[in-house]
């Protein structure tokens, strides 16, 4: 599909663990960063989508449209149009698959959803955790600081493991005596955090149905980057899992390109 | 209203079909109700004597194949699936002037503030076959009469022995003598004897127990086997029923199925007799209707529901004290 | 022992105070709205009645019975001089006050009605009975979570079987013994020319109440509205509000609204005011309520009285038959039916899509909902299941999924 090359759109992820910015160019991700979730979210997204637009040398003139989603999207009042980040993450992932997604699992900073979806993009059905933020990247912060490990390095660690221990809780309050009970038993940190990427995968597994799945499953938000976890929930799916370049950012791009208007030409 | 209609078309009919006779309106020898032809000059005769008249009954059709006494006998039948096709079991709810009958001791009934004797569902389910029975008696004891030299006392054996129609229905021409005891041989007193004493023990049924007599009603049957090639249509939106219940406590031969069926569509049932009133109290939007070929006759709707069960609101409506 | 009592009457007065603050916030959310008018300050008063008991029985002017569900038939009560009261409850603040002596995934509009009862203990005169049709497990404990008198409680003995003629002659003989139990306690005998007349009552509101459903199906009315109404029933006397309705008739005939956005279908546990939560989210997340199954809401008058005969037995079996065999609510075995009400509403109106409203602890709904969501998304219609609780606290993540509800 020929892309307009002089459309040029802004997507906002306000989410409550990072604030994504990504600018979109003739339907490619020209242009993104994060930064964590502080106060005055709508002055540092301006702020962002500034400093992408002067990384790529245009004015904000030429900023065709912006749009906002995630849950501070009600926060900011005229930037631009509020998508849901449901609906943003399926487009998203849609176009950055080239339309071979069919399914599609975020873990965010505090929920876990599975989201099906057409060819198009357009969202079919969707499955998200309730108000409970057990299994999420919250989850995985709180383990950070009692293990002592950036969030970072769980990937490569989980991976490293051969044995992984078995943990029993993805609730981030009790899963801290568990881990705290586990170092004291001398358990390598190896070990403990392929153990915490297993307990989450169980829980992804669970609200995710393996029945249901569709082939061609995706798995997105910053938790992808984490190697180990995939891992995990392939094996606890049974099925491959794909992961794109930057899958912090899809939902930022998904608004972004619901933004693209089809070429004029 | 439904039921104001039905009650003027019943009237109508039953004074047609048990005077017409004496002003000439006669409606033929086949007719699908119990237009009893032992009322002097009624306006019609029910097509069940056809059927097992010794000159024009079922088994000459089969013994004179192709004489003129069979060829009547077939042009009854003829006639018969022709009138049944294209009014169905509305002979039974709207034309049958013994239906009529059983409807004025309910009213009597209701009237005197007597309850409904209640039949169980099991006791209910076993009674269904007796009509079969009832049927199966009225065409074999003609046959055997014809072929196996059965004497002809037994001849117009359900009329005679069963039918209450035959006993009571005569009295609206000021007849009594279908009340008589026939003394003339075993046969005749054995048969009028049970004619009695059916018709005593249906007038205590009819009494108690809505329309009792069509509880062991042949012709239902009869009108039931052509139902697949009748216009004559009652339909259930299955989609669309709220299970209320209000059809099967209204029914006057408390029919379940209507009430119970789930799946499919066509719930006209052997005892039904297109009375309509499940489809008067049925407060669900289009989830039964009557049709005739793709007509819609008659639908349920709230809004018929709310004209048909709510009274007009009178000023100063009586008010419950405390 | 006194200190106790000093902590305790303390702690009511503090919740005595959170609920009144509840009902008045909830109450001035509707009258800030911009579909507002006049016409809707008699339900609102109405709504707000449940924290004042006193006031409300002198504005009914009768003797009041409690009732915990719909099934026990409002014509009996009222055909007897005393006014049914349901007791549900959906006060967030003032299940807290009972919330520590029950399970936690107890039902909360169970711990909102006993808290609701405790705070009126002390002050506010007790309901003289109370009739409790069992229809979940919550409901059959209701007498040792409140230690009301059992002398004064009513249990009716509901039949989980329905369509079998032993579950619907037990049903008939418990709405007898109602009106022995009412007849007892209340030193009235129940005549059948009340009871004809009080069906004839009812029925003019069912009418009524038919029509306000036709105009929120077409979407001239938001469900908010139309819920307030609902949830005023039996708020007042019967024939006023009646009246009232007729009025709501009117106005929304004159000036409807405009439904916005996609249409859906509301199901599952109750929502009673000033529990709003669920409808106010769905509006915001930019669809409309056109139909629900909710045994607050439209379920409340799920048929029409027909007796066959105007006897007082056809008028009894009639009643109870009409509370009895339409109700949808999951704890009867025989309950296919529930989709019938989705379908109906979906062949004629467009409603485009099914939430599912799941109290936490309600466990007949919470079942269900799974069968119904494999029966509608089988059908092709898109269904969203929200388990929620009585707080505030997952606005927010119920908010996000039912913005994506709305995109598919």
């Amino acid at each position: 599909m020929t892309k307009d090359e002089f459309v040029l759109t802004a997507g906002i992820d306000l989410g409550s663990t990072a604030i994504k910015v990504v600018l979109v160019q003739g339907g490619r991700m020209a242009w993104q960063k994060a930064v964590p979730t502080a106060p005055g979210q709508a002055g540092i997204a301006q702020k962002l989508i500034g400093e992408g637009l002067a990384a790529l040398g245009q004015t904000s003139d030429r900023l065709t449209a912006t749009a906002v989603t995630g849950y501070g999207k009600g926060l900011i009042h005229g930037a631009g149009r509020v998508i849901d980040e449901v609906s943003a993450n399926a487009l998203g992932i849609c176009r950055l698959s080239d339309g071979r997604a069919r399914t599609v699992i975020n873990i965010g900073g505090q929920d876990v959803k599975v989201i099906r979806l057409s060819a198009t993009g357009k969202l079919i059905d969707f499955k998200m955790n309730d108000k409970c933020a057990a299994g999420t990247g919250r989850f995985f912060e709180a383990a950070g600081r009692i293990l002592d490990t950036p969030v970072e390095r769980f990937g490569p660690m989980g991976e490293a493991a051969v044995d992984p221990v078995h943990i029993n809780n993805t609730c981030a309050v009790f899963a801290e005596s568990e881990i705290v009970s586990l170092m004291a038993a001398g358990v390598a940190t190896e070990r403990i955090i392929q153990g915490l990427h297993h307990s989450v995968a169980r829980r992804v597994a669970s609200l995710a149905g393996h029945r249901d799945l569709e082939d061609d499953i995706y798995l997105d938000g910053g938790a992808a980057n984490n190697r180990g976890l995939v891992a995990a929930i392939e094996d606890e799916l049974c099925r491959d899992l794909h992961v794109l370049s930057h899958p912090q950012f899809t939902v930022a791009f998904g608004a972004a390109s619901a933004m693209e208007r089809p070429p004029t030409y | 209203m439904v039921f104001k209609l039905r009650l003027i078309v019943q009237h109508l009919f039953f004074v047609l079909l048990t005077y017409g006779g004496r002003f000439g309106f006669h409606m033929g020898f086949a007719l699908p109700c119990f237009s009893c032809p032992f009322v002097m000059g009624c306006g019609g005769s029910c097509y069940l004597l056809s059927l097992q008249g010794n000159w024009w009954g079922l088994q000459m059709a089969l013994a004179n194949w192709g004489t003129v006494m069979g060829l009547q006998a077939l042009y009854y039948l003829g006639l018969f699936v022709l009138l049944t096709l294209a009014l169905n079991k509305f002979w039974c709810g709207w034309i049958c002037p013994f239906g009529t009958l059983q409807d004025w001791f309910t009213y009597l009934r209701r009237r005197l503030g007597i309850r409904e004797a209640q039949l169980s569902w099991s006791a209910r389910d076993r009674l269904k076959p007796v009509k079969y029975i009832l049927l199966a008696y009225m065409i074999v004891v003609p046959l055997l009469i014809a072929h196996a030299g059965l004497h002809y006392d037994f001849h117009l054996p359900f009329c005679r022995s069963i039918c209450p129609a035959k006993p009571l229905m005569p009295l609206f021409a000021g007849s009594t003598r279908h009340l008589a005891l026939d003394f003339t041989n075993t046969v005749t007193l054995v048969f009028s004897i049970l004619s009695v004493a059916i018709a005593g023990g249906m007038l205590v049924g009819m009494f108690f127990k809505e329309r009792f007599f069509c509880l062991f009603c042949p012709m239902l049957v009869l009108i039931h086997l052509l139902r697949k090639i009748s216009p004559v249509r009652f339909e259930k939106e299955v989609g669309a029923c709220l299970g209320c219940g209000n059809c099967r406590r209204n029914c006057p031969m408390d029919i379940r199925d209507v009430h119970e069926q789930k799946t499919d569509k066509a719930v006209l049932s052997e005892d039904c007799m297109l009375c309509m009133t499940c489809t008067e109290s049925c407060p669900a939007d289009g989830v039964l209707s009557v049709r005739f070929f793709k007509w819609r006759l008659f639908s349920s709707s709230r809004d018929y529901v709310a004209r048909r069960f709510i009274k007009p609101h009178k000023a100063g409506s009586v008010k419950v004290k405390v | 022992m006194d200190d106790n009592n000093k902590r305790r009457a303390r702690l009511r007065s503090r919740v005595r105070q959170e609920v009144q603050t509840e009902y008045e916030s909830a109450r001035r959310l509707m009258e800030a709205r911009d579909d507002y008018d006049p016409v809707w300050a008699y339900f609102l008063d109405l709504l707000m009645r449940p924290m004042d008991r006193n006031g409300l029985q002198a504005a009914v002017g009768r003797p009041v019975v409690e009732h915990l569900c719909n099934q026990a038939p409002y014509e009996l009560f009222h055909a007897m001089g005393v006014h049914p009261l349901r007791m549900a409850s959906g006060c967030f603040a003032a299940g807290r006050l009972s919330a520590g002596d029950f399970p936690v995934l107890m039902c909360p509009m169970l711990k909102a009605i006993v808290g609701m009862q405790r705070l009126r203990e002390s002050s506010q005169t007790a309901p003289s009975a109370r009739v409790v049709p069992t229809t979940c497990d919550w409901v059959v404990q209701y007498q040792q979570m409140t230690d009301a008198d059992p002398e004064q409680t009513f249990f009716m003995e509901l039949p989980h079987l329905r369509e079998s003629e032993r579950g619907q002659q037990r049903w008939l003989e418990q709405a007898y013994e109602l009106v022995r139990f009412l007849e007892s306690r209340m030193g009235v005998k129940l005549k059948r020319k009340a009871l004809a007349s009080s069906v004839q009552i009812f029925m003019r509101a069912w009418q009524a109440i038919g029509r306000l459903i036709e105009q929120r199906r077409a979407g001239r009315l938001p469900a908010v509205w139309f819920m307030a109404v609902a949830n005023s029933f039996m708020l007042d006397p019967i024939e006023p509000w009646t009246e009232q309705l007729q009025r709501v008739l009117g106005h929304v005939d004159a000036h409807p609204s405009q439904a916005a956005g996609k249409g859906v279908f509301l199901a599952g546990s109750p929502i009673l005011f000033p529990n709003f939560k669920l409808p106010l989210l769905i509006e915001a997340a930019g669809m409309t309520v056109l139909g629900d199954d909710l045994c607050t809401s439209e379920r409340i008058w799920p048929g029409a009285v027909c007796p066959e005969e105007n006897s007082f037995h056809g008028l009894l079996r009639a009643l109870a038959e009409r509370y009895h065999m339409a109700c949808i609510c999951p704890t009867f075995a025989d309950n296919e039916r529930r989709i019938n009400t989705i379908l109906g509403v979906l062949q004629r109106y467009p409603v485009r899509g099914v939430v599912h409203h799941v109290l936490k602890g309600c466990h007949p709904f919470d079942i269900d909902s799974f069968r119904l969501e494999r029966q509608l998304k089988s059908a092709g219609i898109p269904f969203l299941r929200i388990e929620t609780d009585y707080v505030e606290e997952d606005n927010r993540n119920i908010a996000t999924r039912l913005e994506a509800f709305a995109e598919i």
